[in-house]
C-alpha cells in the first residue's frame, strides 16, 4: 500500500471516471441526479489522496527514480486543482440540467483531466509531461464542444483542436530536439547537461519550439488566437474550468520546465519570455476593452492575467531563491478563487438560458441581487489589484520579486497594463450598480444555494487575503518561501 | 523645572495580566450599535420597525453591561496595584521591521478612564432614552451613540498608537454624524462639518506624529515607545511632541482649533453632555498624560501646552460671559476647563489634569443634561433671557445643576475645587506665577458666567411663553446621580499639602510618580492660594447674584462698547478662518470645479481613453475569426521570437 499510495492522486480520478461512466450507463434514469454527487465525492478523494501521498513521501518526495516529485509544489497545484474541479462540477451540474446533456461523460471527462493536470504538477520528465497535456488537452477539446447541437461550441472546440494539435507538434518537435542534444528528457539532467555544455544551435531551437508551445497553451500573445473563441463557445462551466484549472495546470507546468530543467539556460529564454510577457499583458487589457461578450472579455483579461505571471517568471530566472516561485503561486492562487467566484455566479445567473452573455445583460444587478452583485464587484476588485483586497497584495508581492530581479521595463508595462484594466473591469462594476434593468431580463430559473456559497468563499478568501497577507500566506503550502523572504526584504 | 523628579518608567511587564474579558468591554458597545444600525435599515423600509422601547433596551445593555465589567475589572486592580489588566488582539501585519500589534490594556491611566466613561456614559443613554422620546430617528440614534462610546472604550484601552488611532477617528466620525444628527437642518449639518474638517487638521498632526515617533523609536506601542524613547533624536523629538499635540488640540478643541466645539451644540444635548463635555474631548488631555514621556523629555512643548492651555481657558471663559444661549454658555465652559486640564498636564502635573479631567466629567455631564432638562421642558427654547423661575417647577434639575455650578466654580468640598485647585498649585509650584495668575482670573470668571446662568435660568420670574413640564423620571436619575457625583468625587483627590489623603495622585503613582511630601512652608502657601482663589470665586457668585440674582422683567442688555463687541465676535477667530482659509479653498476649489477638472483633467483621460479604445478596435479587426488566420499569426509569433532569439545570442547561425 505504501509503494501505492504516491499513485493515488494520479490514478483515483481515472478510477472515477471509470466509475462515473458506469453508473451512467447502469443506473435507472431516475437515480442519474446522484451522478454529480457522487463525482464531488470522488473529487474531495483526490484532494485527500494528494495529501496522504505527500505525507507518505516526504520529506524527499521523489518516486519512479525521481521522474515524478510530490513536494509543496505539486501539493500547493493539487489541491488548487482539485478544488477548481470541485467548483466547475458543482456549476457543471446546472448546466447539464437545462441543457438535458447527458451527465455521465462530462463529468468523466473532468476526471480525466484532472488525472493529467495532478499528473503536470508532479511530474519532472518531458515526455510523462507531454502526455499529460494531451490527456488535459483531449479532454478539454470535448468539453468545449461537449453541447454537439450549438454552432459556436462546435466552432470553439474545432478551433482549439486543430489549432492545439499545431503547438502540440512544435512542443513535441522541441523535445525531439532537446533529446537529441541532451540524450535524456529528464529535466534534472537536461539541466545538470546545460550546466557544463555549452548552448548549441539545436538545444536552442529545441528550447524555443518548447517555450512557444507552452506559450500557446497558456495562451500568451501572438499564440492566444484560440482563447476567445474556445471560451466563448464551451458552456459557462467549461470556461471557468479552462480559465482556472487548465491555466493553473499549464502554469505549474511552465514554471516546473523553465525553473528546474532550463535554468542554467535562463540567460537565453529570459528575453523570450519577457517579449511573450509584454506583448501578452498591452494585447490582453487592449482588446479586453472593446469586447461585449463577457466570456471574450474575461477571455482577454485572462491572457492579460498570464502577461502578469509570465513577468514573474524571468524574476524566476534572474533571481536566486523560492521567492519568485511563491509570488507566482500566490498570484495564481488568487487569480483561479476570484475567476471561480465570478464563474459561479455568472452560471448562476446564465441558468434561465445561455441569453446572459453580453456584458450588458448585467444591468440592474446591483439592485435585483445586491450580494451577489456586491460578491462580483469585490472579485473585480481585486481583479484590478484595489488594496486592501487579495489582488491587490498578489500583483504586489509578483511585482516586487520582478523588481527585485531589476526587471524595471516589465514593471513598469505591467503597472500600466494594470491601469488599462480599470477601465473594462469598473465598466462591469458600473454596468451593475449604475443601469437600470433590462426590459428583455429573464430571472434565473433557479438560486442554488452551493453557488451562492461558492461566491461568498471566494469572495471572503480574496478578502481575507488583502486584509490579514500573513495569516493567509501561513495556510497554504508552498507560499512560506515569500512569506519568509517578505519578513526579511529590505525593500519595503 | 518642569521635568518629573520621580517619574517612573514603564510598569514591570510581569504584572500584565491577560484578561479577555477586557475585549468584551469594547465590543458590548460595538455590538450595539451594529444591531441597531441593522435595525434603522430595517426601519427605513418597513413603516412598523421596531419600538423605541425595545431600541432603549438594546441600546442601553450594551454601555450597562460595559460598565459592570469595568467595575469587576477594576476591583481586582484595587486589591492588587502592581495588576494592570492586557489583552492581546491580534498582529495586523507583520512585514519585515513593520509590525503592528493590536491590542488593549486597562493600567490605571485606563482603568481611571475607563470608570468614568462606562458609568457616564450609561447615564446620558439613559437621559437620552427619555430625551429623543419620539424622535424619527430614535434607533440611528442610538446606534450612533453606542459606536461612539465603543469607538472611546478602544481610545483609552489600546495599548498602541494605531488602536488609539482608529479609536481617535471613529469618536470624530461620531461626533460628525451626532452633531449633523438633524442634517435635515442645513446650519446643523454645516456645524458637523465644521467639526470634521477642524478635526481633520488636528488628525493630521497626529498621524504624522505616529509615524515620526514610529521611525524614531520603531515602536507603534506605549512600552516599546517609552523604552526607546531615550534613543530619539534632539531635533526630532521636540517636532513629534508638537504634531502629536496639534491632534490633540483639534480633538480637545484648544486654540486656535477650537472653533468647532460651540458650534458643535448643533447636536441633542445629551450628546453635548457625553460627546462634548465628559468625553471625546478629554481625548487631547488623555493623549498628552498617555504620552507623558514624550512631553517629560521636551520641555519647550510643554511649555507650550501651558500657554495654549492658559489662553484657552482665559479666552473661553470671557466669550462665555456675553453668551446668552443655555448651551453655548456651557459649550465656552468647556473650552475654558479644557483649557485648565491641558495647563495641568503641560505643567507635568499629569494626575492632578486627569483628576480634572475627572470630575469636570461629572459636573459638566450635570450640567449638560440639567441644560437638556430645562430645554425639553420648555420645548426647545434655548435662550437663557427667556427662562426664569424653574427653581420650582424642575427641583431636581435645580438641585443638580446647582451643586454643578458651585463644582465648577470651585467652591469646597464640590468636586471642581479640589481638581481646580491641583492645577492651580502645580503652576505656582513649579514657577509658572503668570499662567498661575490666568487661571485665577479665568477661575473667577467662570464662577461670574456659571452663576450668571443659573441665576438667570432658576432665578427670578419666569419670561418665557411656553408652560414649563416636569422633567420625567429617566431624566431625574441621571441627573441626581451625576449632581452627587458633583459633590462627593472630589473626595478621592484631597491635597496632599495639607497632609490629606490623596487617593487618585496615589492611584496614578506606577505611572507618573508620587511627588512631594508635604512640609510645612508649602502648607501655609497652599492655604493661602486655596483662600485666594476660593474669595476670587466667592467674589464672582456675589457679582453674578448682585446682577442677575432676582430679574422679574426684561433681562438687560449688554453695555455696547468694543469689549462686548470683541467678545461677541469671539474673538474673531471665525471670520478670520472664513477669509484666511475658507474663502481660498473655495475659490480653488471653484478653479477645479470649472477649468482644472473638465478640461485639464477630464479633456486628458477622454483622450486616452480614445485613443485606447481606437487601439482596442484595430487589434480587434486583427482577430477576425479565420482559423488559417491564426494559424499564421502562430507561425509569424515563432519566427519574430527566434529571430530575437538567435541575434541576441548566437549570431554565428546567421553567418553559416
Amino acid at each position: 500500500m505504501d509503494k501505492l499510495l504516491p499513485f493515488l492522486p494520479v490514478s483515483l480520478p481515472v478510477l472515477f471516471g471509470l466509475i462515473v461512466l458506469l453508473l451512467g450507463v447502469f443506473l435507472p434514469l431516475k437515480q442519474r441526479y446522484l451522478l454529480p454527487h457522487v463525482s464531488l465525492v470522488g473529487v474531495a478523494f483526490v484532494a485527500l489522496s494528494a495529501i496522504a501521498a505527500y505525507k507518505a513521501v516526504a520529506p524527499n518526495g521523489e518516486i519512479l527514480g525521481g521522474y515524478l516529485i510530490l513536494d509543496t509544489y505539486s501539493l500547493f497545484f493539487s489541491l488548487l486543482l482539485s478544488v477548481a474541479t470541485f467548483i466547475t462540477m458543482l456549476s457543471a451540474s446546472f448546466y447539464l440540467e437545462r441543457d438535458g446533456l447527458v451527465k455521465a461523460e462530462f463529468l468523466a471527462l473532468l476526471f480525466f483531466c484532472l488525472s493529467g493536470m495532478l499528473l503536470l504538477a508532479s511530474s519532472r520528465d518531458l515526455i510523462t509531461l507531454f502526455v499529460a497535456l494531451e490527456i488535459v488537452s483531449m479532454s478539454v477539446y470535448v468539453l468545449v464542444g461537449y453541447d454537439r447541437d450549438n454552432l459556436k461550441a462546435n466552432e470553439g472546440a474545432f478551433k482549439y483542436f486543430l489549432l492545439g494539435s499545431m503547438a502540440s507538434a512544435l512542443l513535441l518537435y522541441g523535445i525531439a530536439l532537446l533529446y537529441g542534444s541532451v540524450a535524456s528528457t529528464r529535466l534534472y539532467q537536461i539541466h545538470s547537461y546545460f550546466s557544463t555544455h555549452a548552448h548549441e544551435p539545436l538545444a536552442a531551437m529545441g528550447l524555443l519550439l518548447v517555450l512557444v508551445g507552452l506559450a500557446f497553451k497558456v495562451a500568451a500573445v501572438p499564440f492566444h488566437t484560440w482563447s476567445p473563441d474556445a471560451y466563448e463557445g464551451a458552456s459557462m462551466p467549461v470556461t471557468g474550468f479552462m480559465a482556472t484549472a487548465v491555466k493553473a495546470a499549464v502554469f505549474a507546468l511552465l514554471i516546473r520546465v523553465l525553473g528546474e530543467g532550463f535554468i542554467s539556460l535562463k540567460t537565453y529564454w529570459v528575453e523570450v519570455v519577457a517579449i511573450l510577457a509584454v506583448l501578452t499583458m498591452l494585447g490582453g487589457n487592449i482588446l479586453a476593452y472593446t469586447q461585449r461578450n463577457i466570456k471574450r472579455m474575461l477571455a482577454y483579461s485572462s491572457i492579460a492575467h498570464t502577461g502578469y505571471l509570465l513577468t514573474g517568471i524571468t524574476a524566476l530566472a534572474l533571481q536566486p531563491g523560492n521567492e519568485a516561485v511563491s509570488a507566482l503561486l500566490y498570484y495564481l492562487l488568487i487569480y483561479v478563487l476570484s475567476s471561480l467566484g465570478i464563474f459561479a455566479a455568472l452560471t448562476w445567473l446564465s441558468s434561465q438560458n445561455e441569453s446572459l452573455v453580453q456584458i450588458s445583460d448585467l444591468a440592474g444587478l446591483g439592485k435585483k441581487y445586491p450580494l451577489t452583485a456586491l460578491g462580483l464587484a469585490l472579485l473585480f476588485f481585486s481583479f484590478i489589484g484595489i488594496p486592501p483586497l487579495g489582488g491587490f497584495f498578489a500583483k504586489y508581492y509578483l511585482f516586487l520579486t520582478v523588481l527585485k530581479a531589476h526587471q524595471l521595463f516589465l514593471v513598469g508595462v505591467a503597472v500600466l497594463a494594470s491601469i488599462l484594466s480599470i477601465v473594462y473591469y469598473l465598466k462591469i462594476v458600473m454596468v451593475m450598480y449604475m443601469e437600470p434593468l433590462a426590459e428583455h431580463w429573464e430571472a434565473p430559473r433557479i438560486r442554488p444555494v452551493s453557488l451562492g456559497a461558492v461566491l461568498g468563499c471566494c469572495s471572503f478568501a480574496v478578502f481575507w487575503a488583502g486584509f490579514a497577507p500573513v495569516n493567509f500566506l501561513n495556510v497554504f503550502p508552498g507560499l512560506l518561501p515569500l512569506l519568509e523572504w517578505l519578513q526579511y526584504t529590505s525593500l519595503i | 523645572m518642569l521635568l518629573h523628579a520621580t517619574a517612573h518608567t514603564t510598569l514591570p511587564t510581569a504584572s500584565l495580566q491577560l484578561n479577555s474579558l477586557l475585549n468584551l468591554v469594547v465590543l458590548l458597545p460595538l455590538a450595539g450599535a451594529l444591531v441597531l444600525g441593522l435595525g434603522t435599515l430595517y426601519n427605513a423600509q418597513n413603516k412598523t420597525g421596531i419600538s423605541e422601547r425595545v431600541v432603549t433596551a438594546i441600546g442601553c445593555a450594551g454601555p450597562l453591561l460595559a460598565t459592570v465589567l469595568a467595575f469587576l475589572l477594576f476591583l481586582p486592580m484595587m486589591g492588587d496595584p502592581s495588576r494592570v489588566w492586557h489583552s492581546p488582539l491580534l498582529t495586523w501585519m507583520d512585514i519585515g521591521s513593520f509590525k503592528i500589534e493590536l491590542g488593549l490594556v486597562m493600567d490605571h491611566l485606563s482603568g481611571i478612564m475607563l470608570l468614568m466613561i462606562t458609568f457616564i456614559g450609561t447615564l446620558i443613554h439613559l437621559f437620552s432614552a427619555s430625551y429623543m422620546q419620539g424622535d424619527r430617528s430614535f434607533s440611528r440614534y442610538f446606534a450612533y451613540l453606542n459606536l461612539f462610546l465603543g469607538s472611546m472604550l478602544l481610545l483609552i484601552l489600546s495599548d498602541n498608537m494605531i488602536g488609539l488611532f482608529m479609536g481617535w477617528e471613529g469618536v470624530g466620525v461620531c461626533s460628525y454624524l451626532l452633531i449633523g444628527f438633524w442634517f435635515e437642518d442645513a446650519a446643523k449639518a454645516g456645524a458637523g462639518t465644521k467639526a470634521f474638517l477642524l478635526n481633520r487638521v488636528g488628525d493630521l498632526g497626529f498621524i504624522l506624529g505616529i509615524f515620526l515617533l514610529f521611525q524614531e523609536t520603531g515602536a507603534f506601542d506605549f512600552a516599546g515607545i517609552q523604552a526607546h524613547i531615550g534613543q530619539t533624536s534632539a531635533e526630532r523629538l521636540p517636532l513629534i511632541a508638537f504634531l502629536l499635540l496639534v491632534g490633540a488640540l483639534g480633538k480637545s478643541a484648544q486654540i486656535p482649533l477650537h472653533v468647532w466645539l460651540p458650534d458643535a451644540m448643533a447636536g441633542p444635548t445629551p450628546v453635548s453632555a457625553l460627546i462634548h463635555a465628559a468625553t471625546m474631548v478629554t481625548a487631547g488631555v488623555y493623549l498628552v498624560a498617555r504620552l507623558h514621556f514624550v512631553y517629560t523629555a521636551t520641555p519647550s512643548v510643554a511649555w507650550l501646552i501651558i500657554l495654549i492651555g492658559g489662553l484657552t481657558a482665559l479666552m473661553a471663559a470671557s466669550i462665555a460671559l456675553v453668551q446668552n444661549d443655555i448651551k453655548k454658555v456651557l459649550a465656552y465652559s468647556t473650552v475654558s476647563q479644557l483649557g485648565y486640564m491641558f495647563m495641568g498636564v503641560g505643567a507635568g502635573a499629569y494626575a492632578a489634569g486627569i483628576f480634572h479631567v475627572f470630575t469636570h466629567a461629572f459636573f459638566k455631564a450635570a450640567l449638560f443634561l440639567g441644560a437638556g432638562a430645562i430645554i425639553h421642558a420648555l420645548h426647545h427654547e434655548q435662550d437663557l433671557r427667556k427662562m426664569g423661575g424653574l427653581r420650582s417647577k424642575l427641583p431636581i434639575t435645580h438641585l443638580a445643576m446647582l451643586v454643578s455650578c458651585l463644582a465648577i466654580a470651585g467652591i469646597p468640598p464640590f468636586a471642581g475645587f479640589f481638581s481646580k485647585d491641583e492645577i492651580l498649585w502645580s503652576l505656582w509650584e513649579k514657577g509658572h506665577f503668570v499662567f498661575w495668575g490666568m487661571g485665577l482670573l479665568t477661575a473667577g470668571l467662570t464662577a461670574f458666567y456659571m452663576f450668571r446662568l443659573y441665576f438667570l435660568a432658576f432665578g427670578g420670574t419666569y419670561r418665557g411663553e411656553h408652560e414649563a413640564h416636569p422633567e420625567p423620571l429617566l431624566m431625574k436619575l441621571p441627573l441626581g446621580l451625576l449632581g452627587l457625583g458633583a459633590v462627593t468625587v472630589g473626595f478621592l483627590g484631597m491635597p496632599a499639602t495639607l497632609g490629606l489623603p490623596n487617593w487618585f495622585v496615589h492611584w496614578l503613582a506606577p505611572l507618573y510618580g508620587e511627588h512631594h511630601a508635604s512640609d510645612p512652608a508649602a502648607q501655609g502657601l497652599s492655604l493661602i492660594l486655596m483662600a485666594a482663589s476660593v474669595l476670587v470665586a466667592g467674589a464672582g457668585i456675589l457679582l453674578a447674584l448682585k446682577r442677575f440674582g432676582k430679574i422679574t422683567g426684561e433681562v438687560p442688555a449688554l453695555p455696547e462698547n468694543a469689549l462686548t463687541a470683541l467678545l461677541n465676535e469671539k474673538f474673531g477667530f471665525d471670520s478670520l478662518y472664513q477669509t484666511a482659509v475658507v474663502g481660498p479653498i473655495m475659490a480653488a476649489g471653484r478653479f477645479c470645479r470649472q477649468v482644472a477638472e473638465p478640461v485639464m483633467i477630464d479633456g486628458l483621460i477622454r483622450a486616452g481613453i480614445w485613443g485606447y479604445y481606437a487601439f482596442s478596435l484595430c487589434l480587434r479587426t486583427l482577430q477576425f475569426g479565420q482559423l488559417r488566420a491564426y494559424a499564421h499569426y502562430l507561425i509569424f509569433g515563432l519566427f519574430i521570437l527566434a529571430y530575437v532569439y538567435f541575434v541576441l545570442h548566437l549570431p554565428g547561425v546567421f553567418q553559416l
